[in-house]
């Protein structure tokens, strides 16, 4: 079935405006993922580039996608006797994606892979490895804090070595979180 | 089979609809290589005239996304290639656990329906 050009027009509109929604903000944020790992190498780089193309090309493929079956569900609403105009305007209050229920739906969905793809082994991993530079750096605070007291401020042992310790503490629990970025990342 | 008038006199169809939707459409792909709208016509030819036009698309897409179909491209006439639709293995195991799913729950109801209580176990 042939349309106007006016038809043609605003399903090609319409889709561009709802084909993102209809894929999860998961596959379009690749973007946001390369401006996070901008300090690394030029082939990662490289490889986040090539999965932002992917994602750009999804996007276009969704729009093909919805461009075609919008027109199939037109051109039928007017083999029924709908208008041309009555006929898009039913198509576009039909698969408009931004109602709460479809968002909810796909919320949901996330959540429950995010759950079943957990893996105890790694939360497990992540907390023996806060604690293991937790130790670590409360060691090193209180042998840099006895040196310290000993030999730099012999007058204020106390007050050096809870300084360093808790210097130490501190660091360990910022190698703790980057190593818990790191491995979350890695999954 | 059911007629639309009949369907459409049921309050809250769609919403039942909803978990069994992604079943209904993985079934209709099963049988043969289909592209996304003609799945709405079988759809509307059972009946459910008028409720899944809007929620087929986003089924579609998620289909897709769990990568249960395989898909090939032809040209249309409409501008873009048309995506046809196949179940590929992963699809395959995903229906046969959707009417797994459905037996036991369809069993399920009719046993309630004509116990009545759901006080006795099955």
């Amino acid at each position: 079935m042939n349309f106007s050009e006016e038809t043609k027009d605003s399903i090609r509109r319409f889709a561009r405006e709802q084909a993102g929604r209809h894929l999860s903000s998961a596959e379009l944020s690749y973007f946001e993922q390369l401006g996070r790992k901008s300090g690394q190498t030029k082939e990662k780089l490289l490889k986040q580039m090539a999965k932002f193309k992917l994602t750009s090309d999804q996007t276009m493929e969704a729009r093909d996608d919805l461009t075609l079956y919008m027109s199939d569900y037109v051109a039928d609403l007017m083999e029924q006797g709908h208008t041309e105009k009555e006929a898009l305007r039913l198509a576009k209050q039909a698969l408009a994606s931004d109602s709460q229920s479809d968002q909810a739906a796909d919320l949901q969905d996330k959540y429950m892979r995010y759950y079943l793809d957990r893996d105890p082994a790694v939360d497990e991993t992540i907390g023996l490895y806060y604690a293991g530079f937790l130790m670590l750096g409360l060691v090193l605070g209180i042998v840099g804090g006895i040196f310290l007291a000993l030999y730099v401020f012999p007058d204020r042992f106390w007050p050096s070595l809870i300084f360093t310790s808790l210097l130490g503490v501190l660091a360990g629990l910022a190698c703790g979180m980057l190593k818990h970025a790191s491995t979350v990342s890695k999954k | 089979m059911l007629s639309s008038q009949a369907v459409s006199g049921i309050d809250n169809l769609s919403e039942m609809l909803k978990g069994v939707l992604e079943g209904m459409i993985l079934q209709i792909i099963s049988k043969e290589e289909i592209y996304g709208y003609e799945i709405v016509k079988r759809l509307n030819g059972l009946g459910l005239t008028g409720i899944v036009e809007g929620t087929v698309y986003t089924v579609l897409v998620r289909i897709e996304k769990n990568k249960l179909v395989t898909i090939t491209k032809k040209p249309s006439a409409l501008g873009p290639p048309r995506k046809f639709y196949t179940l590929n293995e992963r699809g395959r195991e995903e229906l046969a656990l959707f009417w797994e799913k459905w037996a036991f729950l369809s069993e399920r109801i009719e046993y309630l329906k004509q116990d009545g209580s759901g006080k006795n176990e099955l």
